[in-house]
């Protein structure tokens, strides 16, 4: 049968054989292998809006909130229409150089918007002064861009005595804008940022402690000793050298000393550092990696440089949350690793290759396939775990989720948005993985 | 004959694993173009005793010379393996590359040869073991023997003086043994040193220069094929025959 592989034949799925393959422990004939992945998150998407717009009508406004939408214009200036229905916005502080797209958008007591002028095109030319200039009406297109004198220029326009009015900068055709605007955006956005950011870190963290795991426990430390120790000597001099308070036999003995037996003990060093690294960080609650990584590590190292190396917000966050699933990683890297049989590292090793070379070229490439599940597995927890960040003030989604609660009193509202967010984020992330899992996958395996 | 250096020389090797004493002082002088076959019941040394000559074991007291180059502990190994083809019981090839992929690797990163020259190598050692039409093949895709082969040819591009076999038949079916003794036949022939770990007395009596046997990790009888095969001079010799040949 060559139907029974081809996607969307209806056909297959009434064959008795493909059928009883397709059914799942409820009895149900549904070919799921046969629902491309956007139709699941269409239909829960789906669903999920049918339901909402039946109930509240405040879910826009959460999800809205939650994305840091638009993400096509900047608000420059905003204020109140006066009693006589006019309005008038000026610009502080200066804006930059450069070329704007204006509007002006009226929203009434509600909120809601109702009506919004013709885009204006003006130009800031460079070393504008901060000064007032003559109030532009916002009537009509022009069709050049206006040449402004002032960096602080002021906008007139008409509207409904007391209604809002917000003077927009509309770059809905500049995709560098938007994206840049994206990349500072909080909620959703930082969310993924920070998860991105931190779960590449992590990667790299892993996997050399994860190599450094399977480093030998207890290495013969007199192969190479004599150069070790010569090499810890010159470390000693460059050390005298550059420190001169270590010139006095109060500090340079033990110093000398210290730096000895590191250099006797270099080749047990990587399986010892890594293994207190994994239990210490694996055994702390990933809630206190953070908090000391922003209450404690950032600001002390922000006193002790003059503030020069300064971690607060993303930094702080994207490190402790890789420092602390670096630990994880590193003992899947390890798993892996020594699910791969030894076999492969004596034949890599019996054609000449160095450890290293067997490990890049042989080992490697295969327990990479072997890890990507469980790797998957973590980049999903780890996005989920970026919620935490939220305890040293980043305006992640569930930060911004509760900041939407506290604004508008409607929990259910808040927190089923934040969920379908968290919801929609980690159902592509295990799709992409299990379509690289596919990619990777050796033939007749 | 006339003497020639030695290649291979090891002199009252000792290998402990743990408790176990698993070489208990072995010598033994390999020379150009011999190929010594080696027989013996399991857990008397015969593999161990080749790991110690490419490296893979460290021996614990004794030496090892390969090529006029001693063995010990801080030499640089990989110069001496890369002269030292390996061939194993499980064929032990790379899953995640092809055939071709398998052989070319060693050569591009350890030779560095350009991996033109590699391919070329490879595809016409392909030609030699009998699977040109194998090369894009995925070690998963082929019979035990052919993969068999493929090790081999991995272990024969990185062009070795010595080739050791540990015991490179002993995991095939039936059928597919004789295909990779006659690659090995025609090794012998071409007057590659080879020390073979293997109980296949076809290819001992047509190949072997020398054989030997091992017990308890101590080398017991050392002498041509058929006179160790008709004429054994040792009880233990005899009595390991008697089974071995029914």
């Amino acid at each position: 049968m060559t139907t029974e592989n081809s996607p969307g034949s209806s056909l297959s799925a009434l064959t008795p054989d493909a059928s009883a393959r397709r059914r799942g422990r409820l009895g149900l004939a549904i070919p799921w292998e046969n629902l491309p992945w956007w139709g699941i998150i269409t239909l829960l998407v789906g669903v999920f809006v049918g339901y909402s717009a039946l109930t509240s009508t405040r879910y826009v406004d959460a999800l809205t909130f939650l994305l840091d939408l638009p993400w096509d214009r900047d608000a420059m200036s905003k204020g109140q229409a006066a009693q006589d229905g006019t309005w008038s916005l000026t610009v502080t502080p200066g804006m930059a150089p450069g070329g704007y797209t204006l509007f002006a958008e009226v929203f009434d007591k509600t909120g809601e918007s109702v009506a919004r002028t013709p885009t204006m095109n003006v130009v800031v030319p460079q070393g504008a002064p901060e000064r007032e200039g003559t109030p532009l009406p916002m009537t009509g297109e022009t069709a050049t861009a206006i040449q402004l004198q002032t960096s602080t220029p002021t906008f007139t326009g008409r509207a409904p005595a007391g209604s809002q009015v917000v003077l927009y900068d509309d770059y809905a055709g500049n995709v560098l804008r938007i994206l840049r605007h994206m990349a500072a955006a909080n909620g959703v956005l930082l969310t993924v940022r920070t998860t991105l950011i931190a779960f590449a870190g992590a990667l790299l963290l892993g996997l050399l402690f994860g190599l450094m795991r399977v480093s030998q426990r207890s290495p013969d430390l007199t192969i190479h000793a004599g150069r070790r120790l010569l090499i810890g000597i010159g470390v000693i001099v460059v050390l005298l050298a550059a420190w001169p308070g270590s010139r006095s036999l109060a500090i340079a003995a033990p110093m000398a000393a210290g730096v000895e037996a590191l250099m006797f003990l270099l080749p047990a060093m990587p399986y010892t550092l890594s293994t207190l690294y994994v239990e210490i960080v694996r055994g702390v609650p990933m809630l206190v990696v953070i908090l000391y990584m922003g209450f404690a590590v950032t600001p002390a190292l922000r006193a002790a440089t003059g503030e020069v190396l300064d971690l607060r917000g993303l930094p702080a966050a994207v490190i402790g949350l890789s420092f602390g699933y670096g630990a994880y990683l590193a003992e899947v890297y390890r798993a892996g690793i020594q699910s791969i049989p030894k076999g492969q590292m004596e034949a890599a090793r019996s054609l000449g290759m160095s450890y290293i070379q067997a490990m890049r070229y042989v080992v490697l490439p295969q327990a990479i396939r072997v890890v990507l599940p469980p790797l998957g597995n973590d980049f999903v927890s780890m996005l989920k775990d970026s919620s935490l960040i939220s305890v040293i003030a980043l305006p992640e989604v569930l930060q911004q989720g509760r900041l939407w609660i506290s604004r508008n009193f409607r929990a259910f509202e808040g927190f089923n948005s934040v969920m379908l967010l968290y919801l929609v984020m980690t159902l592509l992330l295990s799709l992409l993985v299990r379509s690289i899992e596919r990619k990777t996958a050796l033939p007749g395996r | 004959m006339a003497r020639t250096r030695p290649v291979i020389v090891l002199e009252n090797v000792h290998k402990r694993f743990g408790k176990v004493h698993a070489l208990r002082g072995v010598s033994l002088q390999v020379e150009l173009g011999e190929v010594v076959v080696v027989i013996g019941p399991s857990g008397s040394g015969k593999s161990t005793m080749l790991r110690c000559i490419n490296h893979l074991e460290a021996i614990d007291s004794g030496r090892v010379e390969v090529d006029g180059i001693s063995l010990d502990r801080a030499q640089n190994i990989n110069k001496v393996r890369a002269e030292v083809g390996m061939v194993f019981q499980l064929f032990n090839l790379f899953p995640h590359l092809t055939a071709l992929q398998n052989i070319t690797l060693a050569q591009r990163v350890v030779r560095r040869r350009s991996p033109t020259q590699a391919a070329t190598i490879a595809r016409d050692l392909l030609v030699k073991v009998g699977i040109p039409e194998k090369a894009d093949s995925y070690p998963s895709q082929l019979s035990g023997g052919q993969q068999q082969r493929v090790a081999i040819a991995r272990a024969l591009a990185m062009q070795p003086k010595i080739m050791l076999f540990d015991e490179p038949t002993s995991a095939l079916d039936p059928e597919m043994i004789k295909e990779v003794l006659d690659v090995m036949l025609d090794l012998a022939k071409e007057g590659m040193t080879m020390v073979v770990v293997s109980h296949e007395m076809g290819f001992a009596k047509a190949a072997a220069s020398r054989m030997i046997f091992m017990d308890e990790g101590q080398i017991v009888e050392e002498a041509a094929a058929d006179q160790l095969y008709n004429n054994p001079q040792h009880e233990r010799t005899k009595l390991f025959l008697s089974k071995v040949l029914h």
